[in-house]
């Protein structure tokens, strides 16, 4: 537990009589790209919800970076490094791309009510911040839009933006959920590359759904595979492959 | 210029500026933060209630008057002594301002927790409910505003000056300052970290927890900060219509406010400092307007209406926006990329000049 940076102990969450996660326990290695595969609706997202804070489980307990965060509200989780890019992509549609990468940072000292009337105060910190964001947009070739709204960005462009918001926000794992879904395949693969290349260069961390196995297998370190809101199986990609219960599971629906 | 004219335009003025309080506030709520306040008017005649329970209660203590509160003699001797007494007069109004401030601040926080927990629509509709509540409760408590009949003799602060229009100018001055003021902080709050915190909370509410944001202690401040800003509107209104009188709060007024804000612009300041100028022009020159001049098969304060609900009809089909739509915030972070922007350009135009030559 104290080598993991994610810890989840029989996680249950239940809606009505339905049991969408099951006793769910997994650790997440520091450093580490780990994928959750699993049939349409066995508890994936669900899962994700649990551990970012958008629901509270029923029972069970989770662990990040040592401390017990499963009763914690999702905004300070996030203070302490963990970032979650829904499947359907939830950015700020009313905002430009530039104020959806800004909103991001941490400990903004214009955020506080008495102090943002006074520039002075917090300039300093802004322009930094936007010299950070400059970069991290410029990189994914978002720089140009940066005065658009969100909001008239292509599919994929909203998905990239959702992921690369949070970058500049000192994060220690990122939850994302289906990044390659709804992505034309270049673009996908794009992302994909850049995942492993943050894990290699910033010491992120990752936890990935993705039904795009072509493209998961090829980053990752371990699997974990769920159905009906329960883990069946885990293992290395090539192991997954060959595993039995999981070909019942996706065969069998 | 006549001094009727001058009047008129003073009275306009002031109205003007009560009118930029309500709806630049109740922007900063539904325009940035998402927060569908339709109880506006409760908000705006707290600061009313306030003035007219604490003015002349502090006056018959401090003057010693023995009459009844709600009496017509009392309220003469309100009035005298008012102008008798300047600096006292001063004093009180600005008690006033303050207290109403620090209330419609307290109430607006107390409301805060049932905000937190409504959507959107049920919100909307409780509070609502509250503004008319309250107005129901005053009427028929006589210990606040004296019930039905309300309560006069609120001394005008200017009301010494013996010049009429001298009075009248000083009062729309302040009230103008006091919007000015306004005007100038919510956009300074606006145009930075913090208003870009609102608008993430007003388009997604959990996204916006989900980075970092503790959107109960933003909702919870904005409402306090904008309820403050209301009260002291009707603090504003009463002492200038010198009276409070609890069926004068009605929802027209939250209709107003609303009315503004569709006019004007949601989320653009300046917008609804337009569409206030437009609102109080309509109203208060239709006023002016004789009854005679115009043969109506109705009475003519109905006109108002009509006018205000045709105008919100044409804004909602041809300017769905408003007036002066919504624009990106005007943050430091902004300036830094259109530098950058200007400068690749700069770049990529001598790179051309250099390899074409
Ligand atoms: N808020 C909710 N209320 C009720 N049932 C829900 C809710 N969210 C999810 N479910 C149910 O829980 C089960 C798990 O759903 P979940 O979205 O976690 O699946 P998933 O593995 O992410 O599926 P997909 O691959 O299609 O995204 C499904 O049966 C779903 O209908
Ligand atoms: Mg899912």
């Amino acid at each position: 537990m104290s080598e993991s940076l994610l810890y989840l102990q029989e996680v249950t969450k239940s809606f009505g009589g339905l049991k969408a996660v099951n006793k769910v326990s997994l650790k997440i290695p520091e450093k580490s790209i780990i994928g959750l595969i699993g049939p349409n609706g066995s508890g994936k997202t669900t899962l994700f919800n649990l551990i970012s804070g958008v629901l509270y489980p029923d029972s069970g307990q989770i662990f990040f970076r040592g401390l017990r965060i499963d009763r914690m509200p999702p905004h300070e989780r996030f203070k302490l490094g963990l970032c979650y890019a829904f499947q359907i992509p939830r950015i700020f549609r009313g905002m430009t791309v530039l104020e959806n990468t800004m909103v991001s940072l941490k400990k903004q000292l214009g955020e506080q009510f008495l102090i943002a009337p006074f520039r002075r105060k917090w300039i300093n910190q802004e322009v930094k911040n936007a010299e950070r964001v400059l970069s991290v947009l410029e990189d994914a070739q978002l720089v140009n839009l940066y005065d658009k709204l969100s909001s008239e960005l292509s599919g994929g462009q909203i998905k990239l933006l959702q992921l690369v918001r949070t970058i500049t926000s000192e994060p220690k794992l990122f939850l994302l959920d289906e990044p390659g879904a709804g992505v034309a395949p270049s673009l996908a693969k794009e992302i994909f590359r850049k995942i492993s290349r943050l894990r290699d260069e910033e010491d992120l961390t990752f936890f990935i759904i993705e039904h795009r196995l072509d493209l998961l297998f090829d980053i990752v370190d371990k699997v974990y595979v769920m159905n009906r809101g329960e883990i069946i199986a885990e293992g290395r990609p090539e192991e997954i492959i060959e595993n039995s219960k999981v070909k019942e599971a996706y065969l069998g629906g | 210029m006549s001094s009727e004219l001058i009047t008129l335009l003073s009275t306009t003025l002031t109205f003007f500026s009560i009118y930029v309080i309500l709806s630049l506030s109740l922007n900063l709520e539904y325009g940035f933060t998402g927060i569908p306040n339709f109880g506006k008017v409760f908000f705006f005649s707290l600061g009313a209630y306030v003035t007219g329970t604490f003015v002349p209660r502090v006056m018959h203590f401090l003057f010693q008057i023995d009459e009844p509160i709600c009496s017509a003699t009392a309220s003469t001797k309100r009035i005298v002594l008012g102008i008798q007494e300047p600096a006292a007069l001063m004093m009180i109004f600005i008690m006033s301002l303050i207290l109403s401030g620090i209330i419609g601040a307290v109430v607006g926080y107390i409301l805060s927790y049932p905000s937190l927990k409504l959507r959107g629509d049920y919100l909307a509709i409780s509070l609502l409910i509250v503004a008319e509540l309250c107005r129901v409760f005053v009427r028929t408590e006589p210990s606040i505003v004296c019930g039905t009949n309300g309560i006069g003799g609120l001394p005008n602060p200017f009301i010494w000056i013996e010049d009429a229009i001298t009075k009248e100018v000083s009062y729309s001055t302040l009230s103008a300052t006091i919007a000015f003021l306004t005007y100038f902080f919510i956009q300074r709050i606006v145009n930075s970290p913090y208003g870009r915190v609102l608008k993430s909370i007003r388009d997604d509410e959990l996204a916006s927890q989900l980075l970092g944001k503790d959107v109960k202690k933003f909702k919870s401040e904005v409402l306090m900060f904008a309820s403050s800003l209301s009260a002291i509107a009707g603090c504003l209104y009463a002492f200038f219509i010198g009276f409070v009188y609890p069926d004068d709060f009605i929802i027209v007024w939250t209709m107003y406010a609303w009315l503004m804000l569709l006019l004007g612009g949601v989320g653009n300041n300046r917008g609804v400092v337009l569409g206030s100028l437009v609102m109080v022009m309509i109203d208060r020159g239709l006023r002016r307007i004789p009854s005679f001049w115009l043969s109506l098969p109705f009475d003519i304060s109905y006109l108002r209406g009509i006018i205000f609900m045709v105008l919100l009809l044409v804004i909602i089909m041809y300017r769905p926006r408003g007036i002066f739509p919504e624009k990106p915030l005007e943050t430091p972070a902004k300036k830094v990329f259109e530098t950058f922007i200007r400068n690749s350009l700069k770049f990529k135009k001598n790179n051309l000049i250099n390899s074409s030559e």
